[in-house]
């Protein structure tokens, strides 16, 4: 039974290793027409909020790092659901979307990073943005 | 005596002194034999998920038939809600904000299943586990701390290998994860072998 065990362990850890190694094959692709050759240095961030008869206008703060951290990045008043902002890349954004009642305010708090990443070929290095979301909506 | 002094001997009670299983000659002095002709098993991986109306948590755990012939074990779990839930915290009177949690859970016990019938039987564990979690976009952190565990439930078994069975379990868990409600429903899939 033991043996059986052995075999088995065996077997598995050579098709591990023939996976590893058919990944390890260089990769002789050339960069497509549409690379990016630099990296790019801003990046979309996209909030979503709930505008409605209750809330038409919706006051949107973005702060770089956490909210606490208090560094504001812009302010904005939005009546549409949807709003894009252009951002620094590589950086973490906190988004507080206030919700006034006359009764109490709530304060929509998310949280997203706005990255980048490469990818190399045989003649140069491509960049893309990876943009990031929040969605700031009522419940 | 409080109503959960009586559960948790009764617990305890099956936990220690269940039914032996129907067939359970150890060659290995630490196995699992689940009715007549199944293999020999000690160890066992389960994928896990517990859930409730408004929340959800997958997991996986790994069980190790401590005691001889039974299925008497000891447990240690882990598990996080795949996505990140809203939290509603009041800072001050007419000004709350709404946070997005994300939340895990560790956790070691001791385990039984008691069989029935050749293939079914009726699991029950107990333990301990501590809960972590965070808050997105602020150094605010939920709480977090130590929860008793509790299980029950029914489970499957089916040969699936020479040496392996595999394991289906729902049924019951209680962990207090700081939520609204203390009360899961579980389910779990796995290999004992």
């Amino acid at each position: 039974m033991q043996h059986r065990r052995f075999e088995r362990s065996m077997r598995f850890l050579a098709c591990a290793l023939v996976l590893l190694c058919m990944s390890c094959g260089e990769d002789r692709e050339y960069a497509p027409s549409n690379c990016v050759r630099s990296k790019p240095s801003k990046g979309s961030l996209k909030v979503r909020c709930t505008i409605n008869a209750e809330y038409p206008l919706i006051p949107i703060t973005v702060y770089l790092g956490d909210f606490e951290e208090d560094q504001v990045m812009l302010r904005d008043t939005v009546d549409i659901p949807i709003v894009l902002y252009e951002l620094p890349v590589d950086e973490y954004y906190s988004v507080a979307a206030e919700y006034r009642s006359e009764e109490d305010t709530l304060i929509v708090l998310r949280g997203a990073r706005i990255s980048t990443m490469s990818r190399d070929y045989e003649d140069a290095t491509c960049w893309s943005v990876l943009g990031a979301e929040v969605d700031c909506r009522l419940p | 005596m409080p109503k959960s002094t009586i559960g948790v001997s009764a617990l305890a009670f099956l936990l220690l002194c269940g039914p032996y299983p129907a067939e359970g000659g150890s060659e290995e002095g630490v196995s699992l034999r689940y009715g007549g002709g199944e293999p020999e098993v000690a160890h066992a991986f389960l994928a896990e998920s517990h859930f409730q109306n408004e929340d959800m948590a997958l997991g996986a755990t790994y069980r190790y038939a401590a005691i001889p012939d039974r299925f008497f074990g000891v447990f240690l779990h882990f598990s996080a809600r795949p996505y990140y839930d809203e939290r509603i915290e009041e800072i001050r009177p007419g000004f709350r904000i709404m946070y997005d949690e994300f939340r895990y859970l560790i956790a070691v016990g001791i385990d039984e299943d008691l069989p029935l019938t050749r293939h079914l039987g009726v699991f029950l564990g107990a333990g301990a586990g501590y809960t972590l979690a965070d808050y997105e976009a602020t150094s605010r952190a939920p709480e977090e701390g130590w929860t008793p565990l509790a299980q029950a439930g029914l489970s499957f078994r089916a040969r699936i290998d020479e040496e392996a069975l595999g394991v289906v379990r729902a049924g019951y868990r209680y962990i207090d994860l700081r939520g609204d409600d203390t009360n899961w429903w579980y389910i779990a899939l796995g290999v004992a072998f």
